[in-house]
C-alpha cells in the first residue's frame, strides 16, 4: 500500500459483464492455492481458509504467550461461507452449513484449538469493529484473558447481484473522497486480532484498544443518515471511554466507500467533531476495496501498522475532495508523528456506526 | 452488586403475540397470518415488506408496550439482537430472484443481513444508543439478555431492548418456526407499573433451574407461582468464564 499498488482488479472468477462492474479486490486462484498449500486444512471453504490464516498469523505472532486454552475467539462476518449458502439455495443441500456465521466460528475454534468463548456478531459493514467491542467487553469483564477477533467475507454473485440491484457499485476502482466518485468497490479477505488482559511487556504489545462504541442513526436501512449524527456520537463516546478528547486524535481511519453519500455524510461528522483542526486520514478502500463485515479487523490491522510505522498511505484513487468539508486526506502517503491515538470509524445497512480508539499508550498508564 | 430490571417483556410465538404468558399457550396461525392493524393502531406502512426475522422482532418489541414507558432521551437506549439461522430464507428467496429479468432484487437485498431487525426497530422507536447482532446457536436469545444487562450495567447504555428472534421455513430448516422475545431492561423501572423481575450476576449455585431459552425466561416473569420465581441462566456457552445470570422474579 504505500508503494501504491491497487488491489482492485478486473475479476477472475466472475464472468466479464455479469454484474454492474467487473472490478473488485479478488483474491485470486493461484493465491488462494498458495494459501491452501500453505495452510494445510484441505477441504475448507475460502471464507473458512482465509479466517484460518488470518486467525493463526495473529496466534503464531504471539507464540507461547497464548493460552489457546483459555482464548475466546469472535468471529465478524456478514454472510460468512458464502458459497455454502449459495448452494443452499440453488439445490436445497444444507449439509455444509457453514453460512451461519456461529458454526463457522465453532469450527475456526476448532481448528485452531481455542478453548474460550465462541460467538459470532453480524452487524453489517461495522461488523469488525462490533466485534472488537464485543471482545473488548468480555476481557473487561474477565470473561476470558485473550480473545481473537477474526474478520471475514469472501465475493460471492449473491453479493455482487445485491450490491449491483442497489447501484452501489462503481464501473471502476472505488475512489474515497473524490469528486468523480460513484460507488465502492468489493473486496473479500480476512484479518485477526489477538486482544489480551494478560501482562505482556509493552514491546510485545502492537497497541491498545482505549476505547470503543456503536451507536444507529435510528434513520434508514440502506441510506446514511445526512447529517452524521449518529457517527458523532459514535467517536464522542468512544473518546470519552478512552478519557480523550479529539484534539488527542493524531491520525483517523475513515471508512471512505467511495459511494456519494456515506463519504459526505462521513465527511460533516469528522468536520463536526474535528471542525478545522483535522488529523491526517486515511482511507484503504482505494487499495482493497470494501471487504464488508471483514473491513473492520482488517482495517484495525492496517490502522496498527500504521501506528507503529509512523505513516499512513496516500488516499488510492483521490485526486480532487469532492466531500462537503475538507478532510485532511492525501493521494500521497505520508509521516505522521506524534501517532499515539488513531479512531478508527464503520458505518453500515441498519443505521450501524461504530468507532474504536486505538492508543500506542495503555490506558493504564495514560 | 449491580442489578438490571426488566420493566416490560413481549413476544411472537406460533403466530400469537402478546406480553403475558396465557397469549401464547396454545400457538396457532404464523407470520403471514398477521395484520399490522391486529398488533398497533400507530401505523406502520412497511411492515408488509419486512422479511421473517424483522416481522418477528418489531412485534415482539410492539408488545413491550414502549408507548407507555416514561418518556425521555433513547438516544443512549442500546439494542441487542441474537438469532440462531439469521436471515437465511431470505438469503434463498434473494439469490433466486438473481437471474429475473432486471436483476435481483434491491428490496430483499437488504434484509439479507440479519442486523437489518436492529435497524428496523431503531428506525420505529428512535432508538440511536449501542446496538449489536450476536449469533451463538440455540443460545442466541440468552447471550443477547445478557449482553444486553451488561451494556446497562456498565453505563453504555441506559436502558436496552433484548431480542432473540428466529425465523426459518425454507431449505435450511427441518421444521418451520417463527418466534421472537422481547425484554426491556434498564438499572431502574421504566413505567409506573411493577418491573417483571430483576437481573443479577452471581456464581451459579446449587438447587436453582437453569434454563437456555428466553421462551422459559419468558414464562417465569410472566407466572405467578411463587415457586418459580427464581432461573439461573448459565452462561451462555458464549461466555463462560463469568457469573451465571439470575432472574429474580419480583411480583
Amino acid at each position: 500500500m504505500m508503494a501504491g499498488t491497487c488491489g482492485i482488479r478486473p475479476m477472475r472468477r466472475f464472468r466479464h459483464g455479469a454484474f454492474a462492474t467487473d472490478y473488485a479486490a479478488e483474491v485470486t486462484p493461484d493465491d488462494e492455492e498458495r494459501l491452501r498449500l500453505s495452510e494445510d486444512y484441505p477441504g475448507r471453504g475460502r471464507a473458512h481458509l482465509f479466517a484460518l490464516a488470518a486467525g493463526r498469523h495473529a496466534l503464531r505472532m504471539q507464540g507461547a504467550a497464548t493460552d489457546a486454552s483459555h482464548t475466546g475467539l469472535v468471529l465478524s462476518t456478514t454472510k460468512a461461507e458464502l458459497a455454502a449458502l449459495e448452494r443452499l439455495a440453488d439445490t436445497g443441500d444444507a449439509l455444509d452449513d457453514m453460512y451461519n456465521p456461529f458454526r463457522l466460528a465453532r469450527a475456526l475454534a476448532s481448528d485452531l484449538r481455542l478453548g474460550g468463548p465462541v460467538l459470532a456478531v453480524s452487524n453489517a459493514c461495522a461488523s469488525g469493529l462490533v466485534a472488537i467491542a464485543a471482545a473488548s467487553r468480555i476481557l473487561a469483564r474477565g470473561e476470558a484473558r485473550t480473545v481473537l477477533v477474526i474478520g471475514v467475507d469472501v465475493l460471492g454473485e449473491f453479493l455482487l447481484a445485491g450490491f449491483s440491484a442497489l447501484a452501489a457499485l462503481s464501473e471502476r476502482p472505488c475512489r474515497p473522497y473524490d469528486e468523480s466518485r460513484d460507488g465502492l468497490s468489493l473486496g473479500e479477505g480476512a484479518g485477526a486480532i489477538l486482544l489480551t488482559t494478560a501482562p505482556i511487556s509493552p514491546a510485545r504489545a502492537l497497541a491498545y484498544v482505549a476505547g470503543w462504541s456503536v451507536t444507529n442513526d435510528a434513520n434508514h436501512i440502506t441510506a446514511p443518515s445526512r447529517n452524521g449524527d449518529g457517527l458523532v456520537s459514535a467517536m464522542r463516546r468512544a473518546l470519552s471511554m478512552a478519557g480523550l478528547d479529539s484534539g488527542d486524535i493524531d491520525c483517523i481511519n475513515g471508512h471512505g466507500t467511495g459511494t456519494m453519500y456515506n463519504d459526505l455524510m462521513e465527511a460533516k461528522a469528522l468536520y463536526e467533531l474535528f471542525g478545522g483542526d483535522m488529523p491526517p486520514m486515511m482511507s484503504v478502500k482505494g487499495y482493497l476495496a470494501h471487504t464488508l463485515g471483514a473491513a473492520g479487523v482488517i482495517e484495525a490491522v492496517l490502522s496498527v501498522a500504521a501506528m507503529r510505522e509512523r505513516a499512513v498511505p496516500g488516499c488510492l484513487g483521490l485526486e480532487r475532495q469532492g466531500v462537503e468539508r475538507t478532510l485532511n486526506v492525501s493521494a500521497q502517503s505520508r509521516r505522521v508523528e506524534p501517532m499515539t491515538h488513531l479512531v478508527t470509524i464503520k458505518c453500515g445497512f441498519g443505521g450501524v456506526n461504530a468507532a474504536v480508539i486505538l492508543s500506542k499508550e495503555s490506558p493504564a498508564n495514560g | 452488586m449491580a442489578e438490571v430490571t426488566i420493566t416490560a417483556a413481549g413476544f411472537f410465538s406460533g403466530g400469537r403475540f402478546g406480553n403475558e404468558r396465557e397469549s401464547f399457550t396454545a400457538p396457532s396461525g404464523n407470520l403471514s397470518d398477521v395484520r399490522w392493524g391486529e398488533i398497533s393502531d400507530a401505523p406502520f406502512e412497511r411492515f408488509g415488506r419486512l422479511d421473517g426475522v424483522c416481522k418477528s422482532a418489531i412485534v415482539a418489541v410492539e408488545m413491550l408496550g414502549l408507548e407507555a414507558v416514561v418518556e425521555g432521551s433513547r438516544s443512549d437506549w442500546g439494542i441487542t439482537v441474537g438469532t440462531e439461522y439469521g436471515c437465511v430464507d431470505v438469503d434463498v428467496a434473494f439469490f433466486k430472484t438473481r437471474n429475473q429479468p432486471g436483476g435481483a432484487s434491491p428490496i430483499l437485498f437488504p434484509y439479507t443481513l440479519p442486523s437489518t431487525a436492529i435497524g428496523e426497530i431503531a428506525i420505529r422507536h428512535r432508538i440511536t444508543g449501542p446496538n449489536a447482532c450476536y449469533m451463538a446457536g440455540r443460545e442466541s436469545g440468552m447471550l443477547a439478555l445478557r449482553e444486553g444487562a451488561r451494556l446497562v450495567e456498565s453505563g453504555e447504555a441506559s436502558a436496552c431492548i433484548c431480542v432473540g428472534c428466529d425465523s426459518i421455513g425454507g431449505p435450511a430448516s427441518s421444521e418451520p418456526m417463527t418466534e421472537a422475545w422481547a425484554f426491556l431492561i434498564a438499572d431502574h423501572a421504566l413505567s409506573e407499573r411493577a418491573p417483571l423481575g430483576r437481573i443479577v450476576f452471581e456464581p451459579a449455585a446449587d438447587g436453582r433451574r437453569r434454563v437456555y431459552g428466553l421462551r422459559e425466561v419468558f414464562e417465569v416473569l410472566a407466572s405467578d407461582d411463587i415457586k418459580r420465581s427464581e432461573l439461573t441462566i448459565q452462561a451462555p456457552c458464549a461466555l463462560r468464564g463469568g457469573p451465571d445470570m439470575l432472574i429474580r422474579h419480583m411480583r
